[in-house]
């Protein structure tokens, strides 16, 4: 699964999720893609899960580009443990989505296998989701 | 090369005032050239999208609602990020004489070699920064990949069009033909989830652990001995 090798702080705050994506707004590899309509964190676990979905459809065909890396980690305190004593220890990584992101773009493939894969693969994502091509895709 | 006409208005509203203008159905623009004095025009986005919804370098024949007439290419457009919509586009003049930079699309032709054998093709330039004159602009740049078997490319130093200077590095690849993905499926005796541990590296704490140990223990050690020293002071 997705993670940093190396970082500079094991723990970081929560932060806040407003406005829309600035970077990696558009398709730029591939020539479909999936982008996301609402804000959220996707878990390395999520990414994973859309990317067994997208290569088992493909069957070996075309090409996956994960446009999202989850570097924050969250952390979380054992179970039935009084509050206090600290921060909890991470847990697991997310990557924060902004509305406009696009999370995985597909080339080589035909147009209705690249929209059934990435419908599949947005069921695996707990944000909503639309199927986005290149801008000067020729269908 | 080909020519398309597009009727445009010069609109008087700029900054914030855009807004009104996206809500009745028009793209704000702006018009301006070398030597030429800026033009804010607007578009309806019907007449618009066939500019940029394709695989087609336009020369767009601009005629403005003051009955004016100006030669230029469609520079650059925005989009929003969620809708797709456009949201704003630049359109430079042209002028007979000048060298211009501009992106031509590269089309690829034909089915290669290698996909029949069971590659894939990738198409790793979509669009091709050039410098020429507007008359020898390049309606789009066609590349025949039939010949092409696997794990064999193109690249921008094979590509030669007459009149047209390609800016980008000749070493970059155009397309290639790579061998097919062989998917590993997780062998029943390894666990499908490494079992390592959830955390990564933290840059400069390993080190400052290591240098403490050289000297005496870790630097947390050091303190809590300090301030033994000054209890027992205390006493």
């Amino acid at each position: 699964m997705m993670m940093p090798k190396r970082v500079k702080f094991r723990k970081a705050q929560r932060g806040r999720m407003s406005g829309k994506a600035t970077r990696g707004a558009y398709v730029a590899f591939g020539d479909f893609g999936l982008k996301a309509l609402e804000p959220g964190w996707i878990t390395q676990r999520q990414i994973e899960a859309s990317r067994v979905a997208l290569t088992r459809m493909m069957k070996r065909e075309g090409k996956v580009w994960i446009r999202i890396f989850p570097d924050k980690p969250v952390t979380k305190k054992p179970a039935e443990t009084r509050m206090g004593s600290g921060k909890g220890i991470p847990e697991f990584w997310v990557a924060v989505v902004k509305p406009g992101r696009v999370l995985f773009e597909l080339g080589g493939v035909t147009k209705a296998t690249a929209e059934e894969a990435l419908r599949l693969a947005g069921h695996k994502l707990p944000i909503k989701t639309k199927i986005v091509s290149r801008v000067d895709y020729e269908g | 090369m080909s020519e398309i006409t597009v009727h445009a208005e010069i609109r008087k509203e700029v900054g914030k005032r855009t807004k009104r203008l996206r809500f009745a159905g028009k793209v704000p623009g702006i018009y301006y050239g070398h030597g030429q004095n800026n033009i804010p025009v607007m578009l309806s986005e019907l007449s618009l999208r066939p500019l940029f919804r394709t695989t087609a370098t336009h020369v767009i024949n601009l005629k403005l609602d003051d009955g004016s007439s100006h030669t230029c290419i469609l520079r650059d457009i925005q989009f929003d990020p969620v809708t797709d919509q456009p949201i704003h586009f630049d359109l430079f003049g042209l002028s007979a004489n000048e060298k211009l930079t501009i992106e031509v699309p590269v089309v690829l032709k034909g089915t290669p070699q290698g996909v029949k054998d069971g590659g894939t093709l990738q198409h790793v330039i979509h669009r091709l920064r050039v410098s020429c004159l507007p008359k020898h602009i390049p309606d789009h740049i066609e590349l025949n990949v039939a010949d092409l078997k696997i794990n064999t490319s193109i690249h921008v130093k094979d590509l030669t069009i007459e009149n047209v200077h390609i800016l980008e590095n000749e070493n970059s690849t155009v397309a290639a033909v790579v061998p097919p993905t062989v998917l590993k499926e997780p062998t029943p005796e390894a666990p499908a989830v490494p079992e390592g541990p959830m955390e990564p590296e933290v840059i400069g704490r390993g080190k400052k652990v290591e240098e403490g140990e050289e000297v005496e223990g870790t630097p947390e050690a050091g303190k809590e001995k300090k301030e033994e020293k000054k209890k027992e002071e205390k006493k």
